[in-house]
């Protein structure tokens, strides 16, 4: 069986868009990785648990990490503009590091399924009590508005099931 | 046991400011190894530990691996339908027969001599038994996996106890049952846990958490303020001090009731109802005719409950949550924090997407309050090291005048057990749980 991936022009443009989301993100400049995002986005980071193999998933359904749409995704934004966001103040130091960008077509023809490998990487404060890092599958749909990509939707599968760092402040 | 029996410093002084009333306590409580280790053995290895909640092993053969420190256990519902926690340790050399985290089985197999359990916790299974050991020698009663000393239940929540001479979970709840079945006795087809916990590593001591869920509203308006200015949700009015109520009973177990805008937290008709038919009726006047609604507490030493509430669209109408929370202390400066989302069982099913979308932006690993807690909290234990800190003392007299009496005496007339005062801020819930844990780490000799 043929593998189904894209490698055409549009793998180039997924992979500068991926990297230039990324690059959003780790700069800090969330309003600009918010308008990146559609009105009905998703975003989902469900809770891995360590299941026996032949087990149906071991992702949960509920209680997720982030079960985030565009209001509050806005308000993770609007938190951190606040004086008062502490976990994020001083801000951490983060890098996305994503590799194995996979572009498959989507059933509706102006959209896009992405997958990317992520290890994200976090330092914060002056010792490296907190250098965490958190490594992860990521599917995405993107969806072509108006010619540019948006991202439609985000579910974050972790691998780790008891997550190395003390809060997530920031959208893998 | 006196303290002399193994002397510590740290405890020693804690006991003393305890006992004395002063409550300015050392800040080596929360960074002490050798303290740590003495909890392991006197609190954690003596009380009533929670493990899991009934509805996440709904059908015979679910299973859930939870622990207590550092003994695991697989906390499961039998082929008869019976709860049961096995120690996670095969009999013949401490493997674990369980290694995924949640699942359903009829045994254990241990893969390293292939040993076999039914999930009840028999030894059903020897392999080549007759060479190896001869017909009968290994007594199959008495070979199984060891059951946890004590077990017990109460509102679907499962308890587990080392310790076989403690005494009974309701015996050390005491009057503080009452509020325990105020927050959790609260539907006629019980709770149900969506999903699985959260579990995340903080770098914390054990008591610097387990003390703010006793009770501490004091630091929502500082901790949380960005939640505030962004509209999410509310926090407690500094303005208005007479909404809140502390509560301690049985000496264990405190809290913190709101008189919540809207009333009930904001729970839509379909769940007041519930409420109201599962509630007994006191809990029911407490919420429906004083306007008052659990909103932090806990008890001793690791379980605590939020509930509260979020805005999760633009129309900015208010979903409440619950979760409940536990911590599996790993070090004196780390804890696993695990986390549950529980929900009313006959709740439609769009409530249940609500509240877990509402939890998910509030609470949790990513959750904008939680993530501002956990931030306090990884500081304190590195702040609690040093040399000069040992020297240091913290602050738990928030409440008492310099005679240590209650600023606000308690109320008279309190439609319940224990003890409640009408402040929306103070510290008579943090100073129960150091009493507790005194007692608990001296035997009953001090924190009376």
């Amino acid at each position: 069986m043929s593998d189904p991936t894209v490698v055409d022009g549009t793998l180039l443009e997924v992979m500068a868009w991926l990297a230039h989301e990324a690059e959003l993100l780790d700069e800090g400049r969330l309003r600009d990785w918010l308008a990146l995002t559609t009105d009905d986005v998703r975003y989902l980071v469900p809770v891995r648990t360590t299941r026996d193999r032949g087990a149906p998933t071991p992702f949960a359904d509920g209680g997720a990490h982030f079960d985030d749409t565009r209001y509050t995704l806005t308000k993770r934004v609007e938190r951190l503009e606040t004086q008062y966001a502490w976990a994020e103040d001083p801000p951490s130091r983060i890098r996305h590091h994503i590799s194995g960008i996979r572009v498959r077509a989507a059933e509706s023809a102006d959209e896009l399924l992405v997958r990317s490998n992520l290890l994200f990487f976090r330092s914060r404060g002056d010792d490296n009590d907190m250098d965490d890092i958190v490594s992860a599958d990521r599917h995405d749909v993107l969806r072509r508005i108006d010619g540019e990509l948006r991202l439609a939707s985000r579910t974050v599968l972790l691998d780790q099931t008891r997550l190395p760092t003390h809060n997530i402040t920031t959208i893998l | 046991m006196a303290t002399t029996e193994t002397p510590n410093a740290t405890l020693d002084a804690a006991c003393a400011s305890i006992d004395a009333g002063e409550f300015m306590l050392p800040l080596a409580l929360f960074s002490d190894p050798e303290l740590f280790e003495l909890e392991k053995e006197r609190v954690f290895a003596r009380t009533w530990n929670f493990l899991a909640h009934e509805s996440e092993i709904p059908e015979p053969g679910d299973y859930v691996l939870r622990h207590i420190v550092d003994d695991t256990f697989i906390v499961v519902r039998d082929e008869e339908g019976v709860v049961r926690a096995h120690f996670d340790a095969c009999r013949h050399r401490g493997m674990s027969v369980c290694r995924a985290e949640m699942g359903n089985a009829s045994h254990f197999r241990c893969p390293y001599h292939g040993w076999t359990y039914k999930n009840d916790g028999r030894l059903i299974g020897i392999p080549l038994e007759p060479d190896a050991y001869g017909r009968g020698n290994v007594d199959r009663a008495t070979t199984g996996l060891l059951a946890i000393p004590q077990l017990q239940i109460r509102n679907g929540f499962i308890f587990g106890n080392l310790d076989p001479a403690a005494p009974s979970l309701a015996e050390y709840m005491g009057d503080y049952a009452w509020y325990f079945d105020f927050y959790t006795d609260r539907s006629t087809s019980g709770l149900e846990v969506l999903g699985t916990p959260q579990r995340w590593i903080l770098n914390s001591n054990w008591k610097v958490l387990a003390e703010n869920f006793m009770g501490d509203a004091y630091h929502s308006p500082t901790s949380h303020k960005s939640v505030v200015e962004i509209g999410l949700a509310g926090v407690a009015d500094p303005k208005k001090r007479k909404a809140g109520i502390h509560f301690n009973a049985g000496g264990i177990g405190a809290g913190g009731l709101m008189r919540t805008d809207p009333k009930f937290h904001g729970y839509p008709p379909e769940l007041v109802e519930i409420l109201r038919s599962g509630w007994r009726p006191e809990h029911w006047h407490l919420a429906d005719a004083l306007g008052l609604m659990p909103v932090s507490g806990g008890m001793f030493p690791s379980l605590a409950f939020l509930w509260l509430n979020a805005t999760i669209e633009e129309d900015g109408e208010l979903i409440p949550f619950f979760t409940m929370r536990t911590w599996r202390p790993i070090a004196a400066d780390k804890i696993e924090m695990i986390s549950f989302l529980a929900v009313e069982r006959d709740a439609p099913a769009w409530f249940k997407e609500q509240t877990s979308r509402a939890y998910s932006v509030a609470f949790g690993s990513a959750g904008l309050f939680e993530q501002d807690d956990a931030e306090n909290w990884s500081s304190i234990s590195k702040t609690a090291k040093g040399q000069l800190a040992a020297r240091h003392r913290f602050n738990v007299r928030m409440g008492l005048t310099p005679g240590n009496e209650p600023i606000v005496a308690a109320l008279d007339d309190w439609p319940g057990p224990g003890t409640a005062y009408p402040v929306a801020f103070a510290e008579h819930n943090a100073r129960v749980f150091w009493q507790a844990w005194a007692r608990q780490m001296t035997n009953g000799l001090h924190g009376v």
